[in-house]
């Protein structure tokens, strides 16, 4: 299976005045094609740093960041940017930044840079038909509910058709029905497009029904047995490096 | 509290103390019981007579009814027994909760991080292969039954996975603690 998405080693520290704050350490996981992985963390834990890392949104200070085989820290701004749009896609809770804008303007706008504005927002519309939306087609952002703003920032995210896609705490506030569908719906995207998608939590329960789950734990992430490393290994290869 | 031996041992390890100050200090540890006061006593006792703790000072006479207030400390052969426990891994969410409670700053706590992170990957797998169950817009008992049971089993876990990450948090904070103060 391809591998979409590598981390090696990320380490991330924000400032908070004179005080360092290491949000990731030596953090390390491998994604692959069709894949569906959960990332939990507490609130505050580093999900949205981390989502961010992968999207080559923020560049970290330590480590390396592979995406389709193709490693961040060797690319020109100008490449990086092209290969993020083409492989990418980030869906958060934040709407769009001009209250009226219709739903499908909304998710045509990524399009439109290499496509007419007609055919745009026909591509938005089956995207948003795939979450089983299409009826909120102009309907704005602030009409709508939970469920349906995390469904559209999904066919946001997925309507470039990217290789990976990366959702920010996608189930929080959405009842059980609500998460199997969504949990449904990004199963069968997986499976029919081969894509791998990360999703973040900050409520462990919120992953019923992940295959593989993560934790981000003081900056470091804790996976699947042959990924993650013994204190003493952890500690010998901070020595090595 | 399952091990009130290793507990009262761990106490006395950091200085000695008497039956009544051992049993408040342990009750504030319980989360979701309460420990009878005659456990700790029949823990002292067995302790005593296996030579691992010792009384080293006599309290004063006991009022009727009164259990008397001798205090205690470790002896070598008790440290030797608490060591021993200490190096070996947890079994238990309880017995780690419990490490955690007596743990000095000399102490190695690499095994006890193992463990947890050990624990915390066998949990999010467990998490990871329990299925989601349907839900049936007209449930039969039978599938009504299966879905609480899934969904009580997914929750069960998944708390134990969260807990299991603060844990691990706890832990290596600790760790770079007492890594710090040997430097200091």
């Amino acid at each position: 299976m391809t591998c979409v998405l590598s981390l090696d080693g990320v380490g991330v520290c924000y400032w908070r005045g004179h005080r360092p704050l290491q949000v990731l350490r030596d953090a390390s996981m491998h994604v692959h094609a069709g894949e569906l992985v959960g990332v939990w963390a507490k609130a505050g834990g580093g999900k949205t740093t981390l989502l961010e890392v992968c999207a080559g949104v923020v560049t970290p200070e330590e480590g390396r960041v592979v995406i389709n085989g193709q490693d961040l820290g060797g690319l020109g701004k100008r490449r990086t940017t092209e290969l993020l749009q083409s492989t990418v896609g980030l869906a958060t809770r934040q709407g769009p930044a001009i209250p009226d804008l219709p739903m499908v303007t909304w998710i045509a706008l990524g399009l439109m840079r290499h496509l007419h504005r007609r055919d745009a927002e026909r591509r938005a519309r089956q995207a948003m038909g795939r979450v089983g939306l299409d009826a909120l087609a102009d309907e704005p952002w602030r009409n709508l509910s939970d469920s349906e703003r995390i469904l559209l920032a999904i066919a946001r995210a997925a309507v470039c058709e990217p290789r990976l896609l990366l959702i920010d705490d996608p189930t929080s506030g959405l009842d059980m029905t609500e998460r199997l569908h969504l949990l449904g719906l990004l199963r069968s995207m997986t499976s029919a497009t081969g894509v791998a998608v990360v999703m973040a939590a900050s409520d462990m329960a919120d992953l019923q029904g992940v295959e593989s789950v993560w934790s981000l734990v003081d900056g470091h992430l804790v996976g699947p047995p042959q990924e993650s490393a013994t204190v003493v290994e952890l500690a010998q290869r901070s020595k090595r490096g | 509290m399952a091990m009130i031996q290793e507990a009262v041992l761990g106490l006395l390890a950091r200085e000695p103390s008497h039956g009544y100050a051992l049993w408040q200090t342990l009750q504030g540890w319980s989360v979701d019981e309460t420990i009878q006061s005659s456990s700790v006593y029949m823990a002292i006792k067995r302790l005593a007579d296996a030579e691992a703790i010792e009384v080293v000072a006599l309290g004063p006479a006991p009022r009727h009814g009164e259990r008397p207030r001798h205090t205690f400390a470790i002896t070598a052969a008790g440290r030797d027994r608490l060591d021993r426990w200490l190096s070996q891994r947890p079994a238990t969410v309880e017995d780690l909760r419990l490490r955690i409670a007596i743990a000095q700053p000399a102490d190695d706590l690499s095994v006890l991080i193992d463990w947890v992170n050990q624990a915390l990957v066998d949990t999010q797998r467990r998490l990871g292969a329990a299925p989601a169950a349907a839900v049936e817009e007209t449930a039969s008992w039978d599938s009504a039954c299966a879905l609480a049971m899934s969904t009580l089993s997914f929750h069960e876990l998944s708390a134990r996975a969260q807990w299991l990450a603060e844990a691990n948090a706890q832990l290596r904070r600790l760790h770079e603690l007492a890594t710090a103060n040997r430097g200091a």
